[in-house]
């Protein structure tokens, strides 16, 4: 029942007004990525209204802490993402310390695409495979130009087809498309913008230099024999230059 | 002013698209709006892809590169909402280099909806790995031990032992039932793979609720979870096979699983080599054999048998006088909410037909040869049938009970023909009848404390063996100066066993550290009777029936305790030490003794799949306790020995360390050990031939050294577009061996190595090659010596038609020194006729040439044996499943 299965549902035509649709992805994350390996199971959802499209994630397996020392930070729905081809932005949510959730723009689709001639039938779909370095990790994905559609999941897109199949190298994150099937529902994309993407690094960048001073000052403190020194380490998905 | 904006846009990127070899132009539709978010795709010139590609933005516009002026092109203009366009354009024409406007008309076509439902192959949560099943099915994998061979980082040996990343398994689940114990290989080797949707692989596993998470125990579970359309009805699936060759196979398994009852049950019956009761008599030697000590890592490597290179048994699998019927049923029924009650019953039937010839070359001395020319014929029947039960009841969160109860009885009958030439001469002819039948109980109570887990266990063993043999021989034997002729009819023979230990083990954790400690006392008893009939010319007149009686107890009483503290985040120190006394009692003057052994290991685990292990251990005390007890030897050359003999419990130290790397994301397994095995005092066994000579044949061995190296790397490389992987273990010894009386020092080593290259699964063709080298040497007393090689490889071609249709074509060679050369063809072909039904043919051993031999070498001698029958055929079948 679980393998491989394609079915064909005849739909209406399309006018170019009525151009919504809903793509599901399975999503699989290792949240110990660079650490570890943790993988949890999501449902991906990319939901596309002519140039603009919304994509986020739901978690299927819950997160169960390695040790006892690990805080997980997260929302109820993870990675999502906004795009306005037409108007070239491209908008993500992005989570404080706090668990809070803000908006910042990002270029859209800045990473460069490497088109192979390597072609691979998935189900039944024709994909051609394209390589990028993208922020710290080198990606994988598997497009389709028979759904000439430039949008992808999360932040990745910008090819001349449907995103099927995406992956990192090291498979931390693997993102396969489940279905596309024609959608009614509408969604706004969001006013409040916080900061930019040069900005969001920069607030970042401040506050990991504040935790790791906090953490020195607190374990020497006034005590001038003492050797102890903790060690904080940060690790982010997406990596930027120091 | 649309059209004027766009002759502005045009106009604006004139220069540049010039300059920069690009092509630029604006996509409209039909009402003349700009359309955004097509793709424009510049195809090859033969029209197998794009060699770039753009997209429109909000206005339309497009910015194509790497155009080189004066060749013609052709584009293709893609969207969602609109017919594809394809326009072909000469770039040496100027109009086009001020950009072109393309017009898409609406889409007319309806557009699909896709819905795909597909899952991951590999899946890792904490300690447990995931396996889609079907992610790793191909039309050749019919039982659930041929789709675990297809997973990275599976291993199954001959008798169908399963290891996964160097871990034993311990046992194989359904649905969280056990409902096989450690005899899963009826499981494994008779369900269908079909019915499997996942495979569940549970490292540090512990089949005790209360012990998870306290107790450290380095074995695999597996836990098979059966697809929802098998779940909650009667289903199954059988195979029918016949051959023009007087071949048949009959299989039939069927399955239940219910949340109050699961039943499995199988009948196989064929005589095309498939063993499906993964042998029903392993259980003897579980629930009476003499393997008491099984743990003891210290004693898992046998000297005497390394360095010997054996053939793969492609003569012996296939021949038509050879048969196996194999039947078991096993049943789990929950009883309220907290017990569960389980049985099983099997029964195996077994005939086995062979017929060799052999040569042993035997160095006595440097001056001295025994050459043995060998005909033999053996015939064997064996029935098994083997019953047990379990009961486990779960009292809530704080209470666990166990009870096991086992009861096994088997019957044997052999028949054995030899015919002996060169040094010694003899002819024979005999029947053996074997007996056995053993029962055992384990009851296991676990009670979780306020801070500490308490185990108390006791187990009770009873085992009996019987043979009694019959025979007609007529021998003449000459050698070392005397000459002896005598004949034989008849010979007796019973040994019973008894076993009882009871355990007090306590396991608890504190901070970073994990112990526990207890206590274990133990009892044993071994009767031996036997009486034979012997006419000899030294013997005269004819013997009455000797018996012989040998009655041994044995007492131990021991303290154990084990330790881990976790070093950082993912290090682990262990040790572990059992120190103890033993009492024995019998007629061979074994003295009271200590018995102990120790171990110190570190594990450094990199994650699930990656870990770097050392260890060293120290034994001492009878590795198995059979040996100390006299067991007749009842072949036909052996009836002259009638005398076992071990001199005292033997010491051991070995050290090892091993590296193991799997990942599945990179399609990479690799992993190297090495281990070293010293073992200062005496190993092995001392024949003693009565009357006429104090010590025969091989034996006794001191200051053993023993070293083995195994490196393994198996990898998917793009460059080549497949899996290329390699293999090497070495292994070397050296010891002190007492042969025939005359002690020497004896020298092998050995090394195999093998190399293949396979490309993937998902293409329409696929190709596997291997080849390998195996050399092996020995040295008897710095003299003496032998040495054999053996290459092998094997070419394999696949092709899959479309959904329904798959072929295999294989051919297998080997090369020995000896000049021995066997080759052969198989050929598997399958057709999904059905959603349910499939057909398949198989063609074993077509085409074959030369003679199947085996070979082995030892320090101080050679044998070569010759099978003479070669199976050969076409089998038909059809698996249903249903």
């Amino acid at each position: 029942m679980k393998y491989i299965f394609l079915i064909l549902i005849l739909i209406g035509c399309y006018s170019q007004a009525q151009d919504k649709l809903k793509i599901e992805y399975q999503v699989k994350f290792n949240d110990q990525y660079d650490r570890g390996r943790q993988d949890r199971m999501h449902k991906g959802y990319l939901f596309i209204d002519n140039s603009r499209s919304r994509y986020y994630t739901i978690q299927e397996t819950k997160y169960v802490p390695k040790n006892e020392n690990d805080i997980m930070i997260m929302p109820d729905t993870g990675n999502q993402v906004f795009i306005n081809s037409e108007q070239g932005m491209l908008i993500s949510e992005e989570l404080n310390m706090k668990g809070n959730t803000y908006f910042v723009t990002d270029s859209l689709y800045p990473m460069k695409w490497e088109v192979s001639d390597e072609v691979k039938k998935i189900d039944s779909i024709s994909c051609i495979k394209a390589e990028s370095f993208f922020r710290g990790r080198k990606y994988i994905a598997w497009f389709t130009p028979d759904i000439p559609l430039s949008f992808g999941p999360w932040k990745m897109g910008g090819l001349p087809g449907l995103i099927v199949d995406l992956h990192d190298k090291d498979e931390n994150l693997v993102i396969r498309l489940t279905g596309i099937a024609r959608s009614s529902q509408s969604f706004i994309m969001p006013d409040e913008i916080k900061y930019s993407m040069e900005d969001h690094v920069a607030e970042i960048r401040k506050l990991i230099k504040r935790l790791k001073s906090n953490s020195r000052a607190g374990s020497s403190g006034d005590c001038l024999t003492c050797q102890q020194q903790s060690v904080i380490q940060f690790f982010t998905w997406e990596k930027f230059p120091e | 002013m649309r059209i004027l904006l766009v002759m502005i846009f045009l106009a604006l990127i004139k220069n540049l698209s010039a300059q920069q070899k690009t092509l630029t132009g604006i996509i409209l539709s039909s009402a003349g709006k700009p359309i955004a978010g097509a793709t424009v795709l510049r195809l090859k010139s033969d029209s197998s892809g794009f060699s770039a590609f753009a997209i429109s933005k909000a206005d339309g516009s497009f910015v194509l590169n790497t155009i080189a002026n004066g060749n013609s092109i052709r584009l293709e203009i893609r969207h969602i909402s609109f017919e594809t366009k394809k326009i072909d354009l000469d770039t040496s024409l100027e109009k086009w280099s001020d950009g072109i406007s393309v017009t898409l008309l609406e889409r007319t076509k309806e557009l699909q909806e896709v819905v795909i439902k597909r899952e991951l192959p590999v899946i890792t949560r904490s300690d447990t790995i995931v396996f889609n099943a079907n992610s790793y099915k191909t039309p050749e994998v019919r039982k659930v031990e041929d789709l675990l061979r297809n997973i990275q980082g599976f291993t199954v040996d001959p008798n169908g032992k399963l290891s996964f990343n160097g871990k034993s398994v311990e046992k194989v689940l359904i649905e969280g039932d056990d409902l096989a114990d450690k005899g899963y290989q009826m499981i494994t080797r008779n369900l269908d793979a079909s019915m499997i949707d996942k495979i569940e692989v549970v490292d540090n596993f512990n089949n005790n609720r209360l012990m998870r998470n306290i107790e450290q125990t380095n074995k695999v579970g597996l836990n098979l979870k059966i697809a929802s359309k098998y779940k909650a009805r009667l289903s199954g699936s059988s195979e029918i096979g016949l051959s023009a060759q007087e071949r048949f196979l009959a299989d039939l398994n069927n399955i239940y699983i219910g949340k109050q009852i699961k039943w499995l049950g199988f009948f196989n019956y064929n005589n095309v080599a498939r063993d499906p009761a993964g042998n029903v008599g392993y259980y003897y030697q579980q629930e009476g054999g003499q393997t008491d000590l099984e743990d003891h890592e210290a004693i898992q490597v046998p000297v005497l048998e390394t360095g010997s290179i054996n053939m793969p048994a492609i003569g012996d699998r296939h021949i038509k006088d050879n048969s196996d019927l194999g039947t078991a049923v096993m049943n789990s029924f929950k009883l309220g909410r907290f017990s569960r009650f389980s049985t099983l019953a099997g029964y195996n039937d077994l005939t086995l037909r062979n017929r060799a010839g052999s040569t042993v070359e035997t160095h006595i001395s440097d001056q001295e040869k025994w050459i043995l020319n060998n005909v033999m014929s053996s015939q064997g029947r064996s029935k098994d049938l083997l019953v047990r039960g379990s009961f486990q009841q779960d009292r809530g969160k704080k209470h666990v009970t166990r009870i096991d109860l086992a009861f096994q009885a088997g019957y044997r009958r052999n028949g054995f023909s030899d015919l002996l030439s060169g040094t010694v001469k003899d002819s024979l002819d005999e029947k053996l009848k074997h007996r056995m039948n053993a029962v055992r109980l384990d009851w296991l109570e676990t009670f979780m404390l306020k801070k500490e887990v308490l185990r108390m266990s006791m187990n009770y063993v009873r085992g009996s063996f019987g043979q009694k043999l019959n025979n007609w021989s007529q021998r003449y034997l000459s050698f070392w100066g005397l000459d002896s002729s005598y004949r034989r009819n008849g010979h007796e023979f019973e040994y019973t066993r008894e076993f009882f230990q009871l355990q007090l083990k306590l396991n608890g954790h504190k901070g970073k550290w994990q112990y526990e400690y207890g206590a274990v006392a133990e009892y044993r008893k071994m009767s031996y009777l036997s009486q034979h009939k012997i006419m000899s010319e030294f013997q005269k007149p004819d013997l009455v029936p000797q018996p012989t009686f040998s009655d041994v107890e044995g007492m131990q009483a021991k303290g154990l305790f084990r330790a881990g503290l976790k070093t950082g985040k993912k290090g682990r120190l262990g040790v572990s030490g059992e120190l103890g006394i033993e009492r024995i009692r019998n007629d061979m003057n074994v003295p009271g003794f200590a018995v102990f052994s120790g171990s110190a290991s570190y594990v450094h685990s990199i994650s699930l799949l990656r870990s770097i292990r050392f260890k060293y251990s120290v034994f001492n005390g009878f590795a198995e306790y059979g040996k100390l007890y006299p067991i007749g030897l009842l072949s036909g050359n052996g009836t002259i020995l009638n005398g076992l003999n071990f001199q005292g419990p033997e010491s051991s130290h070995t050290v090892s360390g091993t590296w193991q790397s799997n990942n599945f994301y990179k399609q990479r397994n690799w992993s190297v050990s090495v281990n070293y095995k010293f073992i200062p005092r005496n190993y092995g066994l001392v024949m003693t031939a009565k009357p006429e000579f104090s010590e025969f044949g091989f034996g006794l061995t001191r200051n053993n050294k023993l070293a083995t190296g195994v490196f393994n790397w198996e990898s998917f490389v793009p460059a080549v577009k497949g899996r290329i992987g390699s293999s090497v273990n070495l292994n070397a010894a050296r010891y002190k061996n007492r042969l025939n009386g005359v002690e020497g020092i004896s020298e092998r080593a050995g090394v195999n190595t093998a190399c293949w290259w396979t490309s993937g699964f998902k293409s329409l063709i696929n190709i596997e090659l291997r080849g390998g080298t195996t050399y092996s040497m020995g040295r008897w007393n710095n003299g003496t010596r032998n040495s054999m090689w053996q290459h092998h490889s094997s070419a394999k071609f696949k092709v899959k038609a479309g959904n329904k249709w798959y072929g295999a074509l294989s051919n297998n060679s080997f090369i020995l020194s000896q000049g021995s050369r066997f080759t052969a063809m198989d050929l598997f072909i399958s057709y999904q006729a059905t959603g349910s039904l499939v057909l398949h043919v198989t063609g074993t051993n077509l085409l074959n040439t030369g003679r199947i031999r085996e070979s082995s070498v030892m320090p101080y001698s050679s044998s070569q044996s010759s099978f003479y029958l070669v199976g050969r055929y076409i089998l038909l079948s059809g698996n249903l499943s249903f």
